[in-house]
């Protein structure tokens, strides 16, 4: 009789016979509660409380899921599936997915299966009692596997992905059960059958789960202090095995042409999806590094803190695709090296041939001369930095005597053209500059390179803000495919020209130094992989546990108690640590479920809740309140502002929301393309295929739109809808009785053009609201207000509220409307527009007047003190103004 | 054990049940309709080959049964059921004794007890045989993103479709591949080729059975070649290259205008690794070159298109989209000396206000296949795209009314007999293209065109990716997919520029 035996005798009498002699309960173990909860209470509370999280704290994100996957009842998206090794899997994983539909069905089906995981394990090991929390392990693996995700759920690529390594795990666990029953002579062949057959079902967890068999049966061979001959023969098995697992693959892989043959030992596991390592190595860190090492700290370039992010964000391979990817990323950043008050610096025109001219104030004149290689340019050729006291972007320069350079314009017959010039004060003329980020779609006389982007304009301007001049781009500076360069712009007009820099006298490139800070571990890609290596781990503990059974020593009950304490807390701690809780990412899909039901009201009071939302949750709520008629009065009430995206890669709108709002805002072909570049990228989601049929319904593609209506005629969940959008396609005509329809039709009201948004989806439709300009329908212009507003883009929104007041002859304007009338008159100062008193008398209130005025004695009252210090003393009386988010709402980041 | 032999003899009772066929019948008593029956896909009144697949089509009529029947002479095929899905040997057994002559489709539905016969229609079989291969690129239609892409190949004989090549072999999440333009010489595949484009980049060619990659860029080139055309006669393939771009209509059901913002032709010859430059005057956008089946005259397109001294160019392009037009040119080519002759205008179609691409000589050298439209190189996107002949002997062109449609057709190409064309179409749905066969006759003209039959009729309405640059073959592509991946991991052969050809 073995010690193991003994020690499961004094078990079964529901009491431990402790070290000591006494007798001692067992934590697992408790009097008075039902004999099936003994050991099993953990888990079933565990499984309650998970439920009830999902179920009730995470619909959304569950409906969410489910609309981010696909599932067809039709042939031809089986025969798909079985194209790839662990098919299966996914097909029977996605149809799964599908039930996240009805939030509560989906958790418990979810939970169920998590629960029958607990329960195979506990079996197909043969877990003691003592042990079971063991078995718990892999649950919790599992459930952390998906609960981790966040906005990966808009980026997996894996179809099922939710079920996928649950339902592999499940498999692999009756399997192994099965073959533990199974006469020892025919075990090896079963464990041989069982890799060769099941890898093409669901891929690599066939292959783990059979090693897994043969090392549990080793496991077991000598824990039971079984004959050596036995021992031997479960060895033999066990390399069998791990031998199958390793050729079994590659067998495969000559019969599919869907997988690399990298790829073939991990097929079922999201190796594509997170395949880079978030840091990049040395080697690939300093080819990065010495692109673009020489301009750190340069004028116009990217500030070290957005380089770093920049080689952080292109992933260790260092592929084109990645490099461009972050060079967009890069693109969308507003942080860049700003010329310094007080400093002195050299404008200096590179051209095509590498020859440098340098801008030169000689004898009061300007002029501009050849630098000869290596030669220093004199000091008439060194201007100092006068950065405006209010305005960090505004900027002059003046010669060391003190005359300031100016671009003046003149009227030609070739029409503007812009020359340089010295005036006596900074005010004189157009002298005054600002230091802008540049977008890629700006003019560049030089298209060598299709890669080139700038980064920075400075502006020639005639006032003093900003967004109230007529921009024009005297140069940038940009990073090109080749390195580090420029380009000139259409004004100078040099063709021999093709780069401009501004260089601060004795500049020399920092070393760029990397360094990781302020990144939550959420921005590691390789932390996604912790479950499964835990769920790995689990499973090969409990193959070898048998073995310590043989040791025969027995441990204190209270030592078990503890252990059994800690390893529950670091269960439940793990769980919590990797549930991605984030509030903006919680709004935005609560947010999405409502437009989906059409249910404005819910979407604009979510908006509420974050203290900083994302851009994501500011777009929806504009356009629910555009569709509630409370866009002008409301748009500002709510918080805004740029929340940062907690995630390891970067998140576009044009993947969360922004196909919802490409429909919304009538751009029905960008809603398209993006339905199709994803599906592509992702293939055809649940949500996809809707914003196909409504976009090409509404934009009078019928047929097209009958295609994806009969695709999801052939699902479980959206056949009844299909057949509601059927009705539009058999009878065009009720589209226009349809009161969901009436708006995003309404914003149809533009040309066709040809244009691009660059991925960013909130900055093109921002922009692009001002490109009609006639037979504009109501909510149109108020879109294009709100857009102007959000730009504090003061010519546009002159140009539309004169439209909106004449056009529609109203007879009062919303609050915000009336707020930026007042606003941009006053920064104006009457210089462009002069706003008739009776518009004036007519539009704007008695509380919007004396709001502006106790507005502007609040700012004299802080004079002196910066925006950012200031922003506090305004918040709670002018938060909910167009002043405040006019003048203390900046850097507004948009992905 | 009792048990056990009791369900045996179950089991294999019901497994018989099962494999006994109805049979349909034709119904005895029958309602004339004077309407055809609602089919999918359309194949009312075609011409197709003796050796094509069976015509599977799918009955969209209400009704509880439906039987269908082939009927030529005394020779009958039924089908019961809504899908009409002859078997293969049945199908080729009866449409051989159909040969040359004109198969009568009778469609019966069954309504609560009552039958009905719709009017009949007609399929021509015609006596003119058919490649049994096509090869095509499958890819989504999408604009800038891929993902999985296959180059595949067909037996047109039945429904067999295998992969010639898959981009999934090397293409990961960080290092993408891309592949097109699979081309071959005289229909054959022991001289093929096809690119890959990013990760392990270069074009795949097969010369003589033996299988090398190519790395076609050069610094006097713009890119590495792109369209290509193998010379019928003589060991030199025509490219194009191109710097192409695209861009998105905001309203426009056209969607996207893909642009060449500069494209040439270039010569290949793949025993010396060196090429050429046939057409690339800076003023004009050439592009797609086919060659005469005697391999001594180049066809290709241009479009004049000066760059401006003050507007950007690509700028240029997007401002003036619609004034970008192509003509069809040719030059003729000596190959004992490699140099070619002048340019000759063959369709000036800018002079109309259209813009002709992708030309196609017919075998017999007679006729000139093209795809016409209002401007722009990639007619694929733009919806007035249709095809036209053009007889090269009287100068005279006409549109194929019968295998056009409202829809853009494009990517179209003959074959070996020069009796039947292959093209990509959108008309089924507007957005995904579909390949459609038309037998043309003598006279040049066609007939009505039919959509590439599958083994279910409703194949189509999921299949998720568009038929790209269809290509007839006479025989399969024998290199393995996986032969090739080791030909894409490998190296580069280089080639070497010269001004001079010969």
């Amino acid at each position: 009789m073995n010690m193991g035996k003994m020690m499961r005798n004094k078990v079964h009498n529901n009491k431990v016979q402790g070290s000591e002699g006494e007798s001692s309960i067992n934590i697992g173990e408790l009097k008075g509660i039902p004999s099936f909860l003994n050991w099993n209470l953990f888990a079933i509370l565990f499984f309650v409380v998970v439920w009830a999280l999902l179920a009730f704290y995470e619909p959304a994100l569950l409906f969410r899921v489910n609309e981010l996957s696909g599932f067809l009842f039709d042939d031809q998206y089986y025969s798909e599936m079985l194209l790839m090794p662990a098919g299966i899997l996914y097909y029977a994983a996605s149809f799964l997915v599908q039930f996240f539909y009805i939030p509560v069905l989906g958790a418990t089906i979810y939970v169920a299966l998590l629960a029958l995981v607990y329960w195979l394990t506990y079996k197909a090991f043969d877990i003691l009692p003592k042990h079971r929390l063991l078995a718990m392990l892999p649950v919790v693996a599992l459930l952390v596997s998906n609960t981790q995700l966040g906005y990966w759920i808009f980026y997996l690529k894996i179809p099922g992905y939710y079920y996928v390594a649950l339902l592999g795990v499940l498999v692999s666990l009756l399997a192994i059960w099965a073959v533990k029953k199974t006469h020892v002579f025919i075990r090896p062949l079963l464990i041989a059958a069982w890799i060769y057959f099941a890898y093409p079902c669901i891929g690599v967890y066939a292959l783990v789960s059979g090693v897994i068999m043969g090392v549990h049966w080793l496991c077991c061979s000598i824990g039971k202090k079984q004959a050596t001959s036995w021992i031997v023969y479960s060895s033999a098995v066990m390399v069998g095995a791990v031998v199958l697992a390793c050729a079994v693959p590659k067998i495969y892989y000559k019969r599919y042409t869907t997988v690399p043959l990298e790829e073939v030992y991990t097929v079922g596991l999201p190796v594509s999806q997170w395949k880079s390592e978030h840091v990049p190595n040395n080697e690939d860190k300093e080819k990065v590094v010495s692109i673009i090492a020489d301009v750190n700290g340069r004028v116009g370039y990217p500030a070290e803190k957005v380089l770093t992010k920049f080689i952080i964000s292109v992933d260790g391979s260092f592929s084109q695709k990645a490099i461009n990817t972050a060079k967009s990323d890069l693109f969308a950043s507003v942080d860049i090296n700003c010329p310094k008050d007080g400093k002195i610096y050299t404008f200096v025109f590179v051209g095509k041939d590498g020859g440098e001219h340098y801008l030169n104030a000689a004898g009061g004149k300007i002029s501009i001369v050849a630098k000869e290689k290596d030669a220093v340019i004199p000091k008439t050729g060194h201007f100092v930095c006068v950065a405006d006291e209010k305005i960090k972007e505004l900027i002059s320069f003046k010669t060391l005597d003190g005359k300031y350079l100016t671009w003046n314009k003149q009227q030609g017959v070739d029409g503007e053209k812009y020359y340089v010039d010295l005036v006596a004060s900074p005010s004189d003329g157009n002298s005054r500059c600002a230091v802008v980020k540049m977008k890629k779609s700006d003019k560049v006389c030089v298209a060598d390179d299709s890669e080139l982007f700038g980064l920075v304009n400075l502006l020639i301007l005639n006032s003093e803000m900003p967004a109230n001049a007529a921009p024009v781009p005297l140069f940038v500076a940009g990073l090109g495919n080749g390195g580090p360069m420029g380009s000139s712009s259409a004004v100078l007009n040099d063709e021999h020209t093709s780069a401009i820099r501004i260089d601060e006298v004795g500049f020399e490139p920092k070393p760029l130094t990397l360094t990781m800070q302020d990144r939550s571990m959420w921005y590691e890609v390789k932390v996604y992989w912790i479950p499964f290596f835990v769920l790995l781990v689990s499973f090969v503990v409990l193959a070898v546990l048998p073995l310590f059974s043989r040791c025969g020593y027995t441990v204190p009950v209270m030592m078990q108690n503890i252990v059994y304490l800690l390893v529950a807390l670091l269960m439940v701690g793990f769980t919590y640590l990797f549930w991605y809780n984030n509030e903006n990412f919680r709004i935005e899909n609560e947010q999405n479920r409502a437009m989906w039901d059409e249910d404005w009201k819910k979407v604009a009071e979510l908006a509420q809740k974050p203290d900083v939302p994302t851009r994501q949750v500011v777009l929806n709520k504009n356009i629910a309140l555009l569709k509630l008629g409370r866009l002008g009065n409301e748009m500002f009430t709510y918080p805004e502002g740029s929340a940062d995206i907690e995630a390891s890669i970067p998140v576009r709108l044009a993947q969360t929301g922004g196909k919802m709002a490409y429909y919304q805002y009538g751009k029905f072909n960008f809603c398209y393309r993006w339905c199709v570049e994803d599906a592509v990228e992702y293939g055809w989601r649940f949500e996809y295929l809707k914003h196909a049929v409504r976009s090409m319904l509404l934009s009078g593609e019928y047929r097209l739109a009958e295609r994806y209506i009969n695709i999801l005629k052939h699902t479980m969940f959206y056949a009844d809808w299909a057949c509601e959008m059927e009705k539009y396609v058999q009878n065009p005509e009720l589209i226009a009785r349809n009161r969901d329809f009436a708006i995003p039709v309404s914003l149809t009201c533009y040309n066709d053009f040809l244009d691009v948004d660059e991925s960013y989806v909130e900055a093109y439709l921002t922009k692009n609201m001002t490109n009609a300009t006639e037979n504009m329908s109501k909510p149109y212009v108020e879109a294009a207000l709100a857009s102007a507003l959000t730009r504090k883009d003061s010519k546009s929104f002159w140009f539309f509220i004169n439209y909106y007041v004449n056009e529609f002859k109203l007879n009062s304007l919303p609050k915000h409307f009336q707020e930026a009338v007042l606003l941009f008159m006053n920064v104006d100062k009457g210089r462009t527009v002069q706003v008739p008193k009776a518009f004036l008398d007519k539009f704007i209130s008695k509380g919007t007047n004396s709001k502006m005025t106790k507005f502007m004695q609040h700012v004299s009252r802080h004079k002196g003190m910066s925006e950012a210090e200031m922003a506090p003393y305004f918040k709670d009386d002018f938060g909910d103004t167009y002043f405040y988010f006019y003048f203390f709402v900046r850097n507004i980041k948009t992905n | 054990m009792k048990g056990f032999y009791k369900y045996l003899i179950i089991t294999i009772l019901l497994v018989c049940a099962a494999c006994s066929s109805d049979v349909p019948t034709l119904p005895a008593k029958y309602t004339p309709v004077a309407e055809r029956p609602a089919i999918y896909p359309d194949y009312y009144d075609v011409v197709v080959p003796c050796n094509i697949a069976p015509l599977t089509f799918g009955i969209r009529e209400e009704g509880d049964d439906f039987v269908t029947c082939f009927k030529v002479g005394d020779k009958t095929l039924l089908c019961g059921g809504r899908e009409v899905a002859p078997a293969v040997d049945e199908w080729h057994s009866f449409i051989m004794q159909a040969v040359g002559e004109t198969v009568e489709v009778e469609v019966y539905s069954n309504d609560a007890g009552a039958w009905k016969k719709y009017k009949p229609f007609t399929i021509v079989v015609s006596a003119d045989s058919i490649d049994r291969y096509i090869s095509y690129r499958l890819i989504p239609p999408s604009y800038v993103a891929y993902e999985k892409l296959t180059i595949s190949q067909r037996d047109l004989s039945n429904f067999d479709e295998t992969v010639i090549y898959n981009n999934k072999f090397v293409s990961s999440e960080p290092d993408g591949q891309c592949i097109n333009c699979h081309a071959y010489k005289n229909y054959k595949t022991d001289n093929m080729q096809f690119h890959v484009r990013q990760h392990l980049g270069g074009t795949v060619f097969v010369h003589n059975g033996k299988a090398k990659k190519v790395n076609m860029k050069t610094d006097s080139t713009i890119s590495a070649g792109v369209y290509p055309f193998f010379n019928p006669k003589y060991d030199v393939v025509a490219y194009s290259v191109n710097n192409t771009g695209q861009i998105f209509h905001t309203k426009n059901p056209n969607k996207v205008e893909v642009q060449d913002q500069a494209s040439d032709v270039i010569i290949y010859d793949p025993v010396r690794e060196v090429v050429s430059h046939v057409a690339n005057d800076p003023d004009c956008l050439e592009v797609f070159p086919a060659w005469s089946p005697d391999g001594k005259m180049l066809y290709y397109c241009s479009a004049y298109f000066p760059k401006h001294n003050d507007i950007p160019h690509v700028e240029n392009m997007i401002r003036n989209y619609k004034d970008i037009k192509y003509d069809v040119l040719r030059r003729p080519w000596n190959p004992e000396t490699g140099e070619f002759g002048a340019v000759d205008t063959v369709f000036a179609a800018s002079s109309l206000g259209k813009s002709a691409t992708f030309p196609r000589i017919s075998p017999c050298g007679r006729y000139l296949l093209f795809a016409l439209a209002e401007y722009g190189c990639f007619h694929i996107w733009h919806k007035d795209a249709d095809l036209y002949v053009m007889d090269l002997k009287s100068k005279d062109y006409f549109p194929l009314e019968k295998a056009n449609s409202e829809f853009p057709e494009s990517y179209h190409s003959w074959s070996s007999t020069g009796k039947w064309i292959l093209f990509a179409s959108r008309r089924d749905d507007t957005n995904y293209s579909r390949l459609y066969i038309a037998h043309i006759n003598d006279d040049g003209t066609s007939d009505k065109a039919f959509l590439l039959p599958q083994k279910e009729s409703e194949y189509y309405d999921f299949f998720d990716r568009s038929y790209n640059v269809p290509e007839f073959m006479v025989e399969p592509v024998s290199i393995t997919p996986h032969e090739f991946v080791e030909v894409v991991k490998g190296e580069a052969v280089n080639v070497k520029y010269s001004s001079d050809f010969k």
